[in-house]
């Protein structure tokens, strides 16, 4: 039985945090919309002021600008690279966790290290290793009598290293939170699989991945939420490129936006952003849902 | 066929341990070489030469310590700010009838401000801010960076305040206390390790967050990612540096993610798993 006060105590609790929220975050969203109707380019001689040009940023996206969506492309390969490698690697980290194993306190504690590191500078250590002259990755190539690699600097590895430098980041975070719900499942229904003489490949199947099938949704979502939002591991490791080789959504408003300063256009870019990824969601949520 | 499984998984840990580790490794190692063999071929796993020329240049050189001001100030005040102003907004959608299903949908409403990318916010904000000469401004980043929080804090919070049994509250209710006086003396000493919990893993998301930093500030309001991102360009390559610099400033990162280590699941899967 919720509390039921006067509008004036309940204002007083929402308002401040509201105001913050609107003027960072609501309001400039809004301003958004507002925006897209302009050509405007910020510290340009002559387009510094907007110049209403009603839907033509909107035209230029879906007729002529293809880079758009290739940016799309690029973060639908990226993801659908990513996240699979990130979900079978956490799962068996999970499930090799998961039972006793002599020091399992300090490598939980190891795990947790990739989460703390700043994604620009994991993206900056990487690209260290990754370094097609003298780097640990081709070194450790040619130890094992294979050609050096270009890695970073090439139009068809560049995604790889990107991959690498994501899955390193967030394996251990799936690892962690699949092992936290294996451990709040309940045991009955394990056990009388168990009983009814089921294998462990068989149970696991059967009965702990559809148990977990929440927790695997959820964390879907939020993965792939997180591959539209990358933005730092390409700011230090490929700038986007070579040429638009690993230029995500993000890092392409952000080229247009704050490179190119043409904030109208970027605002379009933005909008068109925001209904595809609310789509995601909605569509993760009514599955959950289910 | 158990001892398959056992084996199998022994190695697996082994080889997952070093694709993590090895990083690690390769980041401490450099930060300890000086410059030329920092840049040499053949890679060295072993500095020839220990030193610590690359941690004095980050101080001497690089001016760290305004960098590492900066970042101090930005996340520890917009952490305070994000958790005073986000309790009872928690406390609010958590305990007291807003509206009719409103409570559920203003928490979701919020928190949904937090999935969408940053930059497509950051855009607009950036353009506002200029007019309003709040780009690279202490209050301006304090700003941004506790609308950020805020969502996540709330939600969070939120979560831990559903849990309480009522009958504390409605106890409290009966006996005359005000709906301030509830929340101060009766939600906030029990959710306490919950706030300090939500409010480390916010100061971790904060101290490590690139994008926002990076478009709001221009030259004086710098945070140490961006230091970080700034020693390899296309023509500069000062590894030990960038390696000495991220040594030092992971350092509180790796404090906060072992000290939340029981809630840190919790909160990064916003409330859904129970650590």
């Amino acid at each position: 039985m919720p509390l039921d006060v006067d509008l004036k105590t309940k204002l007083l609790l929402l308002a401040p945090g509201f105001a913050i929220i609107i003027f960072i975050t609501i309001g400039p969203f809004i301003f958004n919309y507002y925006m897209m109707f302009f050509r405007w380019k910020l510290y340009d001689p002559i387009y510094r002021h907007p110049v209403f040009v009603g839907l033509n940023n909107f035209i230029t996206l879906f007729t002529e600008y293809s880079l758009f969506w290739d940016a799309y492309v690029k973060t639908f390969i990226f993801t659908l690279i990513a996240v699979p490698i990130e979900f079978v690697l956490g799962m068996l980290l999970a499930l090799s966790l998961n039972r006793k194993i002599p020091g399992d306190r300090i490598l939980r504690g190891i795990l947790l290290i990739p989460l703390a590191m700043a994604p620009v500078a994991a993206g900056s250590i990487w690209r260290v290793i990754f370094n097609p002259m003298n780097g640990f990755a081709n070194y450790f190539l040619h130890l094992i009598g294979l050609p050096p690699q270009p890695w970073n600097t090439s139009r068809s590895q560049a995604m790889l290293t990107l991959v690498v430098v994501d899955v390193w980041q967030w394996t251990p975070f799936v690892g962690i939170v699949l092992l936290s719900a294996l451990a709040s499942l309940p045991r009955e229904p394990m056990e009388a699989a168990m009983i009814d003489g089921a294998s462990p490949r068989q149970i696991f199947w059967h009965v702990t991945l559809p148990l977990l099938r929440n927790i695997l949704l959820l964390l879907l979502i939020l993965r792939i939420i997180e591959c539209f939002k990358t933005f730092d591991y390409i700011y230090t490791l490929t700038y986007g490129g070579p040429g638009s080789a690993t230029t995500l959504i993000t890092y392409r408003i952000y080229l247009d936006g704050f490179r190119r300063w043409e904030v109208g256009f970027a605002a379009a870019e933005a909008v068109l952003t925001a209904i595809i990824v609310s789509f995601i969601v909605v569509a993760f949520y009514r599955l959950m849902r289910r | 066929m158990r001892s398959f499984y056992t084996i199998a998984s022994y190695i697996f840990l082994a080889l997952t341990l070093a694709f993590i580790l090895f990083p690690i490794y390769v980041l401490i190692i450099t930060s300890f070489k000086p410059f030329t063999e920092a840049f040499s071929y053949p890679p060295t796993l072993w500095p020839r030469n220990l030193t610590l020329e690359a941690y004095f240049k980050v101080f001497t050189h690089w001016g760290f310590t305004s960098y590492l001001i900066n970042s101090l100030v930005i996340t520890v005040s917009s952490v305070l700010l994000s958790v005073i102003v986000g309790i009872p907004m928690a406390y609010c959608l958590a305990s007291i009838k807003v509206g009719k299903n409103w409570n559920e949908n203003i928490a979701f409403f919020i928190l949904s401000l937090r999935l969408l990318p940053p930059i497509v916010g950051i855009l607009p904000l950036y353009v506002i801010y200029s007019h309003l000469k709040l780009v690279d401004t202490y209050p301006g980043l304090i700003l941004a960076y506790t609308a950020f929080n805020l969502p996540f804090i709330v939600w969070i919070l939120r979560g831990f305040i559903l849990e309480l049994p009522r009958e504390i509250e409605e106890s409290a209710v009966v006996d005359g206390a005000s709906v301030f006086q509830i929340m101060i003396k009766i939600i906030v000493p029990l959710t306490y390790p919950a706030i300090i919990a939500t409010a480390i893993l916010s100061f971790l998301l904060t101290w490590n967050e690139f994008t926002t930093a990076v478009f709001l500030t221009a030259q004086y309001r710098k945070t140490l990612p961006i230091l970080i991102s700034s020693f390899i360009g296309d023509l500069q390559f000062y590894w030990n540096d960038m390696c000495a610099a991220t040594v030092l400033s992971i350092i509180p990162a790796i404090i906060a993610v072992l000290l939340t280590q029981r809630q840190l699941v919790r909160g990064l899967t916003l409330g859904a798993v129970k650590g």
